[in-house]
């Protein structure tokens, strides 16, 4: 009986509920209704990584996502979808770093000249993946030329992201047994920074370079690591020391209890 | 009425739900 | 020569040595032996050991927004043994809290708090509520994200208590928003006023206890017995020890294999995706989500009152309905209901 009290009081809460979901864009609502071509970017834009991260149309394309009246007006920001010459600007927008990248790269000469790619070629438009090194894959540079030289940059990348993985891990294992670990993750991080920038330049003699450099970085920082992993152990040691001195102390303190109950 | 004992027995396992929920909560937080 | 100090001591402090032998051989009663009744000495121990530590990371900490969180940095990496300092600081007060909520259990379904206790229930009442305040204060002292959004959204929730929430949300910031005045005022009821309260209800706490006597119950097994009660010394006292070695063991495994840590510092500009409070806010953190906010804070308030009043609800269940132990069952549903919403929280 006293348990249906508070199953009644929940009864008023679901009215009173404070969340209120989010409203979809007016690009989106208007969009979907259209026809073929029109209404599959919004698909497509749903499944991607810039939906997830909270980019939506108008952080591309510009104009008024809240009224009709003004989403598509040029004084709102507007510029529709970007001509095939335009795409390496519209996407450098944000992806600054890359696009000063890829303008060093083999890949942007050719686009000048009218056959290269672009970033849609491989990153797609609105359904944008978060980046991997599965993007350096056979099927997509054997549209245009050999693989030969992709799959060394492949090989060199994917070894080189693995040992700056495997260092995160350890260094989240340091952290989480109280080493400041702070300095070894900046450096990491520069690291991985500079690293990730050749996806986009393609120079293969850099490449093969900055793997092996960043590869004898990771095995100097491993020396420091070894370092606090000594002193997590020697902690530990004398943790356990005091644990047990603690244990002999409580049985013996019990010991002494139980005589005197005895004694009763 | 409730006996000393039943009383003595509900603290026990009222007080062991607690100590699991907060295992519970710590395993959680610490794989956020 | 130790005759004679003993003398001038006597002189000094005219307290007859009788007293002394009196306080601390008062005869406990029987079911003290039980261990679930030595948790009232739990929470104390541990706030000593609070007292301790905290005075030293005092040494160390600097409460100014700038330079709180580095100051905490040092203590955890650079000065020898301050990780040790700051991570028992860290878990005994986990463990105080844990402490005095259990402390809290055992007394309400003993129905302890019945006449004459009713104002030591409430007392207590006190010494819990400081408690969690304690808890808030210093976790919000670190400066890192969590601390300094925690305290932005207890503030804002604060702002909802009816007809005083905007001088309450001021007074807690002392300002609009949480920055400097905040800081200085966290540390200020951190080291100085929550002691100063607690102290205070502590030794009336401790002092009604010890005119009122403590509960007396007769378990089953102990009827009949010859002996009603069992000396303090050694008895009682070995046992209090026993129950502080014991914590002891306890700190050392939490501090040596979960030391404390730091995330990353306060930012006023970036907001986190998810701000939790610490743990034990969880249960009325949900709740403020369930409903809106007035009837959040409305809720928690009344929640709160009801515990306070309760010896003397109490009172009246009893009355009109005897021997049905209506106490316990809504104890436990209450119980329930807050260990199903703080597992919630913390599951989503």
């Amino acid at each position: 009986m006293g348990l249906l009290i508070p199953l009644l009081l929940l009864i008023p809460f679901a009215a009173l509920r404070g969340e209120e979901p989010k409203a979809e864009s007016v690009c989106v609502s208007c969009h979907r209704e259209l026809d073929g071509p029109l209404a599959a970017p919004v698909g497509l834009w749903e499944t991607s990584i810039h939906h997830q991260m909270g980019n939506n149309c108008e952080g591309c394309h510009g104009g008024d996502p809240n009224d009709a009246a003004d989403a598509m007006s040029p004084e709102k920001g507007f510029v529709g979808a970007p001509k095939k010459e335009e795409i390496p600007a519209f996407c450098g927008k944000c992806h600054v770093g890359v696009l000063e990248n890829y303008k060093k790269s083999p890949h942007y000469a050719a686009f000048r000249g009218g056959t290269g790619p672009s970033c849609v070629t491989c990153h797609q438009g609105h359904d944008v993946r978060k980046a991997s090194f599965n993007l350096i894959r056979e099927e997509l540079c054997s549209q245009c030329h050999s693989f030969d030289n992709g799959q060394v940059m492949r090989r060199a990348f994917v070894q080189a992201e693995f040992a700056i993985g495997e260092m995160t891990k350890e260094l989240k294992r340091l952290n989480h047994r109280g080493m400041p670990v702070k300095k070894l993750e900046e450096k990491l991080f520069a690291e991985r920074n500079s690293f990730h920038q050749m996806t986009h330049t393609l120079d293969l003699r850099e490449i093969g370079e900055k793997t092996r450099g960043v590869i004898a970085d990771l095995e100097a920082m491993k020396q420091e690591t070894g370092q606090l992993q000594e002193r997590v152990r020697h902690r530990w040691v004398i943790g356990t020391a005091v644990g047990i001195f603690l244990i002999v102390l409580i049985a013996v303190l019990i010991q002494l209890l139980r005589t005197y109950e005895n004694e009763d | 009425m409730m006996s000393l004992e039943k009383k003595h027995r509900l603290i026990g396992i009222l007080a062991t739900l607690f100590v699991l929920s907060l295992l519970v909560v710590a395993w959680f937080e610490s794989h956020h | 020569m130790r005759t004679r100090i003993k003398n001038w001591l006597q002189i000094s402090v005219p307290i007859p040595g009788e007293f002394f032998t009196k306080v601390t051989s008062e005869p406990v009663p029987h079911h003290l032996k039980r261990w679930w009744f030595a948790l009232g000495g739990t929470p104390a121990y541990l706030f000593i050991i609070q007292v301790v530590t905290g005075i030293l990371l005092t040494f160390y900490y600097v409460p100014e927004p700038g330079h709180a969180y580095t100051s905490v940095q040092r203590i955890t990496y650079e000065i020898p043994f301050g990780w040790i300092i700051r991570s028992i600081h860290k878990w005994s007060a986990n463990l105080m809290i844990v402490a005095v909520i259990l402390h809290v259990m055992r007394v309400f379904f003993t129905g302890a708090y019945r006449k004459p206790r009713e104002l030591n229930w409430m007392v207590g009442c006190g010494i819990l509520a400081c408690t969690l305040f304690f808890g808030f204060t210093g976790y919000s002292l670190i400066y890192e994200q969590l601390s300094y959004w925690g305290a932005t959204v207890a503030a804002n929730i604060t702002q909802n208590v009816p007809l005083m929430g905007d001088f309450l949300a001021r007074f807690l910031r002392g300002g609009d928003s949480v920055e400097e005045n905040t800081l200085t005022r966290f540390y200020i009821f951190h080291i100085a006023l929550l002691p100063l309260a607690i102290t205070l209800l502590l030794v009336l706490h401790i002092t009604l206890i010890r005119l009122l006597g403590v509960t007396e119950f007769e378990f089953e097994e102990d009827k009949g017995k010859q002996a009603k009660h069992f000396p303090f010394f050694p008895n009682h006292f070995l046992m209090e020890m026993i129950i502080g070695m014991s914590l002891t063991l306890l700190l050392t495994f939490l501090v040596v294999f979960f030391p404390a840590r730091l995330g990353p510092p306060a930012d006023p500009f970036l907001t986190p995706e998810h701000i939790k409070p610490e743990w034990y806010f969880y249960f009325t953190f949900r709740w403020l989500k369930l409903t809106s906010l007035q009837v959040g804070v409305l809720g928690t308030g009344i929640a709160g009152m009801i515990l306070v009043f309760w010896p003397f609800i109490d009172r009246q269940l009893t009355r009109r309905f005897p021997n049905r132990d209506l106490s316990v069952w809504l104890g436990v549903i209450g119980f329930l209901t807050l260990m199903v919403l703080t597992i919630w929280e913390a599951i989503v």
